[in-house]
Parts: C-alpha cells; sequence; structure tokens
C-alpha cells in the first residue's frame, strides 16, 4: 500500500489505493511529501520548528535521518541534525557529528562525515559533504576505497570529488592513488564512471612488454557523442615503434548502422615509414527497396599485422576485403544482389583470390508449388584476375532445381533434376577459348528412413533412433579441362558433402559423377526432454565410374569406393561433451584425418578442453585450455598449440611443416577481494622461425576501472566454452539500503 | 531389435506462432516439416495461438580452430547458435530459455576463401535441417498441459 499521489491528494479525500510497484524514487522530488517523526522528547513551536531530541529519527521518502537532536524547520524544510547523525539516502549512508540538510531540493551539508555505498561497495571519509541535490553529492578532502575499512589495500585520496548518480559520473580534483601503502598515481583531475555506464572520460590503461613493440603503453579517451554514436581514441606510445593514434568511432541509426577503425603511425621508429591500418564497416536498410552495405579493410604494408598484433587470430590475417553490396526484391519474389569484391592479399596469400567486379545474381526460391520446390539462380559476374596474365572475364550462368520432396515423420524421399548452363566470354583469354559454354544437367534422389526403440543408455530410459539414408546423384561427363577457374575449389570430404551433387564448389567445375552415397545415423534421446545425448553416424560413397572433371593439378577420382566417414558426439553428466571424427581409407588403411575433442565443464568460470587434430600433409596439432582455479584467490588460465606435423608443406607458401608450438598462452589472476590482478604471457608464431612473445598486466582496484590491457579479449578466443564473468550488476532490489 | 518407424512427433498443441525472423531459413525448413508432418497448425496472429515459440537468438559463428605450423589459419568450426523458449497464450513458460548448438569443421586456406563461402554455406544448411530436426524433438517433448 502507498499513499496516493500529491495531486490526488489536493483535489479528494486522502485514501489508499493498492501500489503494484514500490519504487523508491517514485515520490522523491515531488514537494508536499510527508516526513515522519519520532523520538523520546519533542518540543517546539506550531508551524516554525520542532526538535525531537534522544532517539531522533526523521523519514522522508527516500531519506533516514536519525541523530541525538534533530530540528526541524517547516518553513524551508530544513533540518539540523548533531550528535551521532546517520542518513540513509536511497541506500547510501553517510555518518558524522553534524548535518544540514533542505529535505525538499536535498541540499545542505554534513561535517567530518564518514560514508558507504553499498551499491558500488565503496566507502569513504571526508571532511565535508556537500549535498548539492537529489543525485549531486560533493566531498571534500575525501578518500574512498572498496577494500575493508581498516588497512585498505588501495586507496583513492582527492582534494574535492564530486558524485553525479543521475549522470552517473565522478570527477575529482588533486587525486592520488595508493596501492599497498605505496603512491602509484596523482592526477590533477580525473573523471570516473558509476558502475558500467557509457561515459566520456579515459578509459583505464593499457601496459604492455611485446617482443615487436617494446614497452607499450595506450591510454584510452571514450567520447560519448551521442546515445547511438561514440568515438574511442587510443593514443599510443611504444619505444620500439614511436606514436601511433587509433580510433574507432561507431554509429547507430534507424536504417544504417556501421563503423570505422583506423590505425596510423607517422613515422614507425623501425623502419622510418608511415603505417597504418583501416577498417570500414557499413550496413543499410530499406533505402527505397534496397539494402546493402561495404566491408573495407586494408593495411599501409605486409607486416603491419605481424608487427602490430597483440594475438595469433590479427596476425593471421592474410586476405583483406573490399566489398560492396547492395540486395533488393523484384518483382514478387526475386531477389536481386549486385556485388564488387576486391582483395588486398598480403605475404604468402598473394596473388590472392578472383576479384568480382561485379557480380549480379537473380535468386527465386518458390517453396511448395503443387508440391515441388523450385530454386532459380541467374548470375552475371565479371572476374578480374589478381595475376596480370591470368584468364579473367565475363561468367555467366543459370541454375534452376526443382525438388519434389515427400516427407512423413518416418520415412522421406527427394527427388530432384537441375539444370546447370554456363558461358564465359573472356576479355583475356590466357590461352583459353575467348568463349565457352556448357550445360549440365543432373539428377539425384535422397531417401530416408527413421526407427526408433525405447531402451537403457547408462542406466538412463533412452530413446534410440537409426536413421539410414541412400543418396543417389548422376551428372553426365562433359569436358571442363579448357574451362578457368575462377572461384571453384575442393570441398572437405564431410557428410554434408556426401549429400551434395558436385563434389566441387562455385561454378566452374560440374562434377560427372554416378554415385551413391549409404550412411546412418543414430541419435540417443532424453525421452522427458527431447535432448540429443549421443550422436553416432557413419558414411560412405560408392563410385559407378571415375570422376573425370577435376580441377587443375589434382588427380581424378578412380576409386570404386570412398573412404569412409565416422562421427560419434555426446553429452556426458556432469558437464563433459566429447566430439570426434574419423576418415578411414579402405585401400591403404590410413587415417587421412581425424579430430578429438574433449570438454569439460565442471561450474560456471571453469572449462577444461583437449583436442587434437589431424588432416595428412596438412594439420597436426595437439590443442588444450582451461580456465582453472588453483587455491581461492588463485585462478589459472591457458592455452597450449603443439604442432606434430613434421611432414608435408603448407598448401599455400610451400613452407614445410615444422614440429614446435604455435601458440602458448598462460594467465594468472589473484583476486584479494577488493582488487584482482591479472598477468598474461603470450607466444604465438607469426610465420617461419619467427613468433611474438607478450606480457600483459593488469591491476583491476574492485569499484574503480582496471589499470592495464583487458587480457580477456585475447583468453576468450583462446579458452573455447569460457564465457566472461558477468560483472554488470544486477538491477537494485527494491527494498536496496531500506532501513 | 525392437526399432520400429518413426510416428508423427505430435506436437502438444493444435495451434503454433512461431517467431523467426521473415527471412531465417531454420524458420522456412521448420514451418515446412510442421506443414507436412504435424497436425499441428501454424498461425500468423500470435492471439490465436495455443503456444508461442519465442527465438532468441539464431546467429552463425565462425572461429578458427587449427593454425599450420606457421601461424596460419588452416581449419575453422562453424557454428550455429538457436535460442528459445515456447509460452503459452497467457505467456506461461512452457518451455523455458534453451540453446541448440550445432558445429561443423572446415579446412580453408587464405586463398580459397571465395570458393570457400560458399561450402560454408552448403555447411550451415546442413546444420540447419538437423538442428530443426532437434528442435521439433524439443517441441514435442512438453508435456500436454
Amino acid at each position: 500500500l502507498a499513499q496516493a499521489s500529491a495531486p490526488d491528494a489536493g483535489t479528494q479525500p486522502l485514501r489508499l489505493r493498492f501500489e503494484s510497484r514500490l519504487g523508491e524514487r517514485k515520490a522523491a522530488g515531488g514537494d508536499a511529501l510527508p516526513v515522519y517523526g519520532s523520538g523520546e522528547r519533542l518540543t517546539g513551536r506550531t508551524g516554525r520548528d520542532s526538535t525531537l531530541e534522544g532517539e531522533a529519527e526523521l523519514r522522508r521518502a527516500g531519506t533516514v535521518l536519525r541523530a541525538d537532536r534533530i530540528t526541524y524547520y517547516e518553513a524551508d524544510e530544513e533540518v539540523f541534525a548533531v550528535g551521532n547523525v546517520r542518513v540513509n539516502r536511497d541506500g547510501n549512508v553517510f555518518a558524522g557529528p553534524q548535518l544540514r540538510l533542505r529535505l525538499d531540493t536535498s541540499e545542505g551539508s554534513f561535517s567530518s562525515p564518514g560514508y558507504y555505498f553499498p551499491q558500488y561497495r565503496g566507502r569513504g571519509r571526508a571532511a565535508l559533504i556537500e549535498f548539492l541535490g537529489p543525485s549531486r553529492t560533493r566531498f571534500r578532502e575525501a578518500s574512498y576505497t572498496t577494500c575493508e575499512p581498516d588497512d585498505p589495500d588501495w586507496i583513492l585520496q582527492a582534494r574535492t570529488l564530486e558524485l553525479d548518480e543521475e549522470e552517473g559520473m565522478g570527477t575529482g580534483r588533486s587525486a592520488s592513488l595508493s596501492f599497498m601503502g605505496l603512491k602509484i598515481l596523482a592526477l590533477p583531475a580525473f573523471a570516473f564512471p558509476l558502475g558500467d555506464e557509457r561515459k566520456s572520460g579515459f578509459l583505464p590503461p593499457t601496459l604492455a612488454i611485446n617482443s615487436r613493440t617494446g614497452l607499450d603503453v595506450v591510454v584510452p579517451y571514450y567520447w560519448n557523442i551521442a546515445p547511438n554514436r561514440d568515438f574511442t581514441l587510443y593514443p599510443r606510445l611504444s619505444t620500439r615503434r614511436g606514436a601511433q593514434f587509433g580510433g574507432e568511432f561507431r554509429y547507430l541509426e534507424p536504417r544504417f548502422s556501421g563503423q570505422i577503425d583506423f590505425e596510423v603511425n607517422p613515422s614507425d621508429l623501425v623502419t622510418g615509414e608511415s603505417r597504418h591500418y583501416y577498417g570500414l564497416q557499413h550496413a543499410f536498410n530499406g533505402y527505397a527497396g534496397w539494402s546493402g552495405g561495404w566491408l573495407v579493410r586494408g593495411v599501409s604494408d605486409d607486416n603491419y599485422f605481424i608487427d602490430y598484433s597483440r594475438s595469433i587470430l590479427t596476425a593471421a590475417d592474410r586476405v583483406l576485403p573490399q566489398r560492396f553490396y547492395a540486395s533488393r526484391v523484384v518483382g514478387r519474389d526475386w531477389s536481386l544482389l549486385l556485388d564488387v569484391q576486391k582483395w588486398q592479399p598480403i605475404l604468402d596469400a598473394r596473388p590472392g583470390p578472383y576479384e568480382r567486379v561485379p557480380q549480379m545474381q537473380l535468386r527465386q526460391v518458390k517453396r511448395d508449388v503443387a508440391g515441388f520446390d523450385i530454386d532459380t539462380t541467374l548470375d552475371a559476374t565479371l572476374f578480374a584476375s589478381p595475376t596480370p596474365t591470368g584468364p579473367q572475364g565475363w561468367r555467366m550462368f543459370g541454375n534452376t532445381q526443382v525438388s519434389w520432396p515427400i516427407v512423413r515423420p518416418g520415412w522421406s524421399i527427394v527427388p530432384k533434376v537441375s539444370l546447370h548452363a554456363t558461358a564465359y566470354q573472356l576479355d583475356r583469354n590466357a590461352g583459353f577459348e575467348t568463349t565457352l559454354t556448357r550445360v549440365v544437367p543432373t539428377f539425384s534422389v535422397d531417401a530416408g528412413l527413421v526407427f526408433e526403440r525405447e531402451t537403457r543408455f547408462f542406466g538412463r530410459d533412452t530413446i534410440q533412433t537409426l536413421e539410414p539414408r541412400l543418396f543417389y546423384a548422376r551428372t553426365p561427363y562433359r569436358d571442363q579441362s579448357t574451362f578457368p577457374v575462377f572461384d571453384s575449389a575442393t570441398t572437405d570430404f564431410s557428410f554434408a558433402q556426401l549429400f551434395s551433387e558436385n563434389t566441387f564448389v562455385g561454378h566452374d567445375r560440374i562434377a560427372d559423377v554416378n554415385q551413391l552415397t549409404a550412411a546412418a545415423v543414430s541419435r540417443m534421446v532424453e525421452p522427458s526432454t527431447g535432448a540429443e545425448r549421443m550422436r553416432f553416424a557413419v558414411g560412405q560413397r560408392i563410385y559407378f565410374s571415375d570422376q573425370r572433371v577435376t580441377l587443375p593439378g589434382l588427380p581424378p577420382v578412380t576409386d570404386g569406393k570412398s573412404d569412409i566417414l565416422l562421427a560419434a558426439g555426446g553429452k556426458f553428466g556432469q558437464g563433459m561433451s566429447f566430439d570426434t571424427g574419423l576418415q578411414y581409407s579402405l585401400e591403404s588403411s590410413r587415417i587421412p584425418r581425424f579430430s578429438a575433442v574433449w570438454r569439460w565443464l565442471p561450474r560456471e568460470g571453469q572449462v577444461l578442453n583437449v583436442g587434437t587434430r589431424y588432416r595428412r600433409e596438412e594439420i597436426g596439432q595437439f590443442d588444450t585450455s582451461w580456465r582453472w582455479p588453483l587455491s581461492k584467490r588463485w585462478m589459472s588460465m591457458g592455452r597450449l598449440n603443439y604442432s606434430f606435423l613434421d611432414s608435408g608443406r603448407d598448401p599455400v607458401s610451400g613452407i614445410p611443416n615444422q614440429r614446435g608450438i604455435v601458440e602458448s598462452v598462460l594467465g594468472l589472476e589473484y583476486d584479494a577481494c577488493c582488487w584482482i590482478s591479472r598477468f598474461v604471457i603470450q607466444r604465438y608464431t607469426t610465420g617461419v622461425d619467427t613468433s611474438t612473445t607478450a606480457f600483459f598486466f593488469q591491476l583491476e582496484l574492485k569499484g574503480l576501472g582496471r589499470i592495464g590491457s583487458d587480457p580477456f579479449d585475447i583468453l576468450r578466443r583462446n579458452i573455447p566454452g569460457f564465457r566472461v564473468p558477468d560483472v554488470t550488476p544486477g538491477p537494485t532490489s527494491r527494498y536496496f539500503g531500506y532501513e | 531389435c525392437g526399432f520400429r518407424l518413426r510416428r508423427s512427433a505430435a506436437l502438444p498443441f493444435r495451434t503454433l506462432y512461431t517467431g523467426f525472423a521473415p527471412t531465417s531459413a531454420i524458420g522456412a525448413e521448420f514451418r515446412r516439416l510442421v506443414r507436412v508432418a504435424e497436425d499441428t497448425e501454424l498461425v500468423d496472429d500470435p492471439k490465436k495461438a495455443e503456444a508461442r515459440l519465442e527465438v532468441l537468438r539464431e546467429q552463425r559463428e565462425r572461429e578458427v580452430v587449427a593454425f599450420s605450423t606457421t601461424g596460419r589459419p588452416r581449419e575453422y568450426q562453424l557454428r550455429l547458435r538457436f535460442g528459445f523458449r515456447v509460452v503459452d497464450a497467457q505467456s506461461r513458460e512452457l518451455l523455458p530459455p534453451t540453446e541448440l548448438v550445432l558445429s561443423r569443421d572446415i579446412t580453408s586456406t587464405d586463398i580459397e576463401v571465395v570458393a570457400k563461402q560458399q561450402e560454408e554455406e552448403l555447411l550451415f544448411r546442413d546444420m540447419q535441417s538437423d538442428l530443426v530436426q532437434q528442435l521439433l524433438r524439443r517441441l514435442a517433448a512438453i508435456p500436454r498441459p
């Protein structure tokens, strides 16, 4: 129950009504709010002042005041309190010997008080507190810490400190920060956000030691331009590379959004040259029916990412996109796509992929036309060669697929016919015919059955399924050896590929096939929830004729049978899961590819991954990552990626494979209640016999922000399954800090 | 040995509203399967539905899972993440927020990006149909009111 609001009270007799929500701030700020008082003795003059003595208490929405003696002046709603004064304003507690406060405007002053803000778990003392309104408070000669009050590990001291809870902002002057009794920072003026809101100001600086950049300091400045626009400037100073400026501008509008990133070092101390990176991202929607965007990234030179990267991921970038695209619906159900796709290839990725300048595509997807599904694609693309002599020109194709899916709960059969017509018109033929055409039909049938049975699996009721599936595909042979290759490659041998008609992706090669795939999946399903606990799959393809269409440099398929694919995955109890896959060659009794990953998430924030991946001559690595508590205060996290492959060559650069550690990261975290320190040491390969070593340090004073770089963004990639703990405080309770 | 042909999953509601985005491929496949294989009717007006499938997240992810010995990405994991919950006409939760995550691995080199984009599409389609099957099983397991 709550009292009716003030306007009602004036015109109608006072009555009580049901209030579904009790908001502490609901009543604050309004005038004519009642004031309640209690005490052992009450003296006063009617209409002028009243004085409460002994266990005196005064309440007004949002504020509770207790003292030995409280005098209340009715005319200007002013309160004067002395002796063991304690004020609770919306949960924030102030205690001291003497207070003067106007209740209506929440203005006043408090001499030599102590204070406690439970929302931020912050406390401190001040020579004087001035209340400047309902949400603004100024402290003079103040101290602040989130540690326990006696002998705090860190303490912030300031000549003046102003907290604005409306703005969510704190500002201070002549401040110093001490950590373990050591003065680590002195600032003439500073500003910091209260809580996690977006506010303009300097962000905690980043500290790192990096083998490529030396000692590296970044002091970011965040500019909150508008609720839908912000800009972060990253001035960066490193001992080996000099001064660099980076920036990130983000914008969000109803019909478009995007981001602009840049990094510029006008004069790199090592190379003596100007070096930069830029990234533009934009997406729009609803301009005369058009939607689209662009994605453009570029660097000044080949080694930019290697020299300036912070992790193996940024160092690994080799092909930077320059893409502009737009699409719209045409007619009733056609969609039109216009796309320009270029690349900046760097280092060993040169000469890079073909460019589309431009691509024009019309697509129509019709579902359930008298039981038929019809997909049509018309595409015309002008390909530009990445090399000065390679073939280039227009490629046009039209593809129609008609399928007749018959799907029932226990079985399905999908016959499908498709026709693929292609024409090339080369303006630089490089030894190819200038005009080339090809028409290829394909027929396929995909049939599956689903059986079920009730059983027990590891002592639990389970529904086990058995899902055999057959897929037959037939495409006649067309000689395509005289056709150029613009955007095509062989697909991985996978379950998805077993059920696709073409063994190539792209539109330059249509494989001649006469083949049957036989596969089966068995799942273990929990009957009470329908959740899949476990799955096993096996599949193989039988070739009725040798495949003659090939990509240049690859041998034709002449085996009667493909390798066998096996897969198993699932979840055990206690947060354990596994995923394995294996390709087995009957012909050579070898295993060309396998992978096994095991993950254990025993509880929130604790994870262990162990895995291995192998692909003959190309990948062979052992990989483990974890986040694991060592004791109550120490936490360890890390990743180790070791490559055991010593045969074969890298398919792009031709560099022979070598054994060695590809990436190693070790992080330690020490949590001492009111502060956390994190150390991360990292080493990753950036090329042949080159690597980067980096050391990051971060000190987080809880409730004050972090000093040092945030190693979490590195760890996020490094530990699959690990999520950064959510530090945002939850909404405050309705009775938060209630007295 | 005890196996029999699967019968209709029989969703425990007569009418269902699905909150997929209009362009969602998962949504198109789900609706098709429900239309041909289930007795449940799909309705366009959430107010007329006995139950509502609320889509909380439909997201594609791509992560490097293996590097070459020289630090080049060579294998990626594609993930399809789908979060949903089911409520009845009075917005009472029939199925609390649930997440289905499927993944497929794909090898790629820097210069194959264009071709591999198309293979990624193939793998995402494969995951979508798998996901719809799993989603139907989850819905069918909801107890009848």
